[in-house]
Formats: C-alpha cells, sequence, structure tokens
C-alpha cells in the first residue's frame, strides 16, 4: 500500500513538473505555493453580469505554478478596457512577487495588483490563460463564452 | 449658489428673488437658509419653484395674474444634458465602479445595482435584441422624444448576448459620448481608443446592432432601475 501511495505521488509530481515544461515555464515545485480556492470572472459583458466560476484549490497552485517564472515589472498602463472579450480575472493568487489580488490574464499580458501597485507580465503565447482554461471543468461557462475565450488566446 | 457668471442676462423675465424679512428672517437662519435668494427658470428641471409661486401669488393678488401670464408664455428650456465630473463620479471609489453599469451610467442612477432595463415593472426584457430591451427601457420611464432638460442616450446589442448603452457627455470640444464598461470604467473611448464622437459610427466590437433612434432620460425622473 505504501509503495502504492509512492509511486502515485511520484507520478504526480512527474507530471506536475511535465505540464510546466510543456507550458514553457520551467518553474521549480519551490515556486509553487500552496493555494486556496478563489474565483475566476470573464470580463466580456457591458450590460449583463459577467459569467464567472470556481477555482479549485490544485488549479490555483498549477496557475501560480506557471506563473512562477515569469518576469513582473511595474505596469504603465492599465488592463486594456474594450467592449467584447478583454481578459480573465482570478481573484487572488499567491505568485513569488506576493499576493495578486486580483490577477488579470489579457490576451498576451498578465496585470497583477500587489499592495495596490499594478505589475505587468508577458505572456505572448498565452500559456497561463490556456492552461488555466484546460483546468475548468466542462460547463464551468457557457459555451458561447469559452469559444470567445479561446478564440481570444488561440 | 449661482456665480455671476451662471445668471442669465437679458430683457424681459429672468427669474425671482426671494428676500426674507420678519420672522422669515429668524425661520430661514434656522433652516440655514440664505436670507435672499434668485430662481430662475431651467435652474430646475421642473417648472417647479417659480411657476409654484406664481400660482399661489396669483390667487392673492390681483397684479400678479399678468405678470404670470409673460411667465407662462415664456419659452420651455428643453436641453440635453451633459454631465461633466462624470469619468471622477462613476469611476471612484472602486465600489461605485463595480456595482453600477452601462445602464446604470446612462440614465445617471447610481445605486450600486448593476441595473437591467426591467425593474420599473418587473416586466424583463426576454432577448437581447434592440425592440425588446428598448421596450424595456421604456417601462422605465426612458422616452423617445424630450421635453426639459434630458440626458440623451443610445442603445446598442451584442445579439442575443448582451447591451451597451451610451450616453452624450459634456465634451472639451464639439459632441462626446461616454459608456461605461459593465463594472469597469466609464471612458469616452471606443475599441479603438478613438473618442466616440457618434456611437453609431465608433468600434463597437461584437455589439453591432444598434438603435437609429436616441433615447431620453429626464434629469428629474429618478429611474426606479434595478438589477
Amino acid at each position: 500500500m505504501r509503495a502504492r501511495l509512492f509511486s502515485v505521488a511520484l507520478f504526480m509530481t512527474i507530471a506536475g513538473l511535465a505540464a510546466c515544461a510543456a507550458n514553457g515555464i520551467g518553474a521549480s515545485q519551490a515556486n509553487c505555493p500552496e493555494q486556496h480556492a478563489t474565483h475566476l470572472t470573464v470580463l466580456i459583458y457591458s450590460g449583463r453580469p459577467n459569467p464567472s466560476t470556481s477555482i479549485a484549490p490544485d488549479t490555483a497552485r498549477r496557475l501560480g505554478c506557471a506563473i512562477a517564472s515569469l518576469k513582473f515589472e511595474a505596469a504603465a498602463t492599465s488592463p486594456p478596457a474594450r467592449l467584447g472579450f478583454s481578459g480573465l480575472v482570478v481573484g487572488q493568487l499567491k505568485i513569488p512577487a506576493g499576493t495578486a489580488s486580483p490577477l488579470t490574464l489579457t490576451p498576451r499580458e498578465m496585470f497583477a495588483q500587489i499592495d495596490g501597485v499594478l505589475y505587468v507580465a508577458h505572456d505572448p503565447d498565452n500559456s497561463v490563460a490556456k492552461l488555466l482554461m484546460g483546468e475548468l471543468m466542462d460547463g464551468a461557462l457557457a459555451p458561447e463564452v469559452v469559444l470567445d475565450i479561446e478564440e481570444a488566446i488561440r | 449658489m449661482l456665480s455671476g457668471e451662471e445668471r442669465v442676462v437679458g430683457l424681459g423675465y429672468r427669474g425671482m428673488k426671494i428676500r426674507a424679512v420678519g420672522e422669515s428672517l429668524r425661520q430661514a437662519a434656522r433652516m440655514e437658509i440664505p436670507a435672499e435668494f434668485w430662481i430662475r427658470p431651467g435652474l430646475t428641471d421642473e417648472e417647479a419653484a417659480d411657476g409654484w409661486l406664481l400660482r399661489v401669488r396669483a390667487q392673492s393678488s390681483r397684479g400678479w395674474s399678468e405678470f404670470a401670464e409673460e411667465v407662462a408664455s415664456a419659452p420651455a428650456i428643453n436641453e440635453v444634458v451633459r454631465e461633466t465630473n462624470w469619468q471622477t463620479r462613476w469611476n471612484t471609489p472602486s465600489w461605485v465602479r463595480v456595482r453600477n453599469n452601462c445602464y446604470n451610467f446612462a440614465t445617471n442612477v447610481q445605486n450600486n445595482t448593476f441595473a437591467l432595463p426591467r425593474a420599473g415593472t418587473g416586466r424583463r426584457f426576454s432577448a437581447y435584441t434592440l425592440s425588446d430591451i428598448e421596450a424595456a427601457c421604456l417601462r422605465d420611464g426612458c422616452q423617445t422624444a424630450f421635453l426639459g432638460r434630458n440626458y440623451k442616450i443610445i442603445l446598442a446589442v451584442w445579439p442575443s448576448r448582451d447591451f451597451h448603452f451610451y450616453r452624450e457627455v459634456a465634451p472639451s470640444s464639439g459632441t462626446v459620448w461616454g459608456r461605461k464598461l459593465g463594472g469597469g470604467n466609464a471612458t469616452n473611448l471606443d475599441n479603438s481608443s478613438n473618442v466616440i464622437r457618434d456611437p453609431r459610427l465608433c468600434n463597437r466590437g461584437s455589439y453591432t446592432a444598434i438603435s437609429s433612434r436616441s433615447l431620453y432620460v429626464r434629469l428629474s425622473a429618478m429611474l426606479r432601475i434595478a438589477g
């Protein structure tokens, strides 16, 4: 039994590292802090409320892992405001630079508000947004919303 | 109180000066009302103060009747009102920004409800179409023509998905329209970051349908909108 548990744990560790490597992030486990459950809001509508769903701690941890090696710098501009899909907002996430509250993933960039200061990191392949979308359960967001997001981060 | 620049000048009726005398002086002081002030037409949206004063006064004095007729024949004040400090008022503090959407902004009802065009009567629109949402706006109290002082708004729709509103705001030059992106900032820029001079011609992204007519929200009408 103990050997079997060890095998499962080893497999999960390797799988996690492989996932990070596949995303081109290459973060170490030391840079992947434990995370609490948080929530995701899709910035897409103007009149009706934006769709939202919850993010499980495991997903949040993999998200933090994927972000860990990205370089954040002080943002010169705010996330772009536009009609239609403009980004994914993660309620709260621990990243190496601090606790991002919130973290906004826009096509090719992500903005982190840390202690009232806005930082930005570049993600030209939208790898973090793709990882997040891949982790969501089926039905967590309406199909038409998912299509709009996928088109924007393709 | 009005500054000198805001006062109406010209011949003919320009308003009324109200001055407290006797016991009224003490009452005015207790109520923190100036002992002397001036009412002019158009200062409030409704006929309101000066018309009311005239009707009451005319009942007890024949001399006022002729004066009342002159005032009554003065042209009505009809105008589109353009808010000046709208970005500050709608973007800060952050809890105001996130709890009010484009419909709150357009109707200028900052009641933190993320309002949908329906709550005036409870009959919600059934589809994200121009006709359905415009009908709901009319049930809320918006109008297709204006009398008095009004905000001018235009409805746009992302077919089957969402609605969006623009409102004419105070420009630095020419005509400028503002909008609020859901719980985001109020801005006068379109999706191409150009100043919105005409909502029908600006970049609206997926909100491809736009009403051919404007709607008007009476300045004095606090619409009963809600989410």
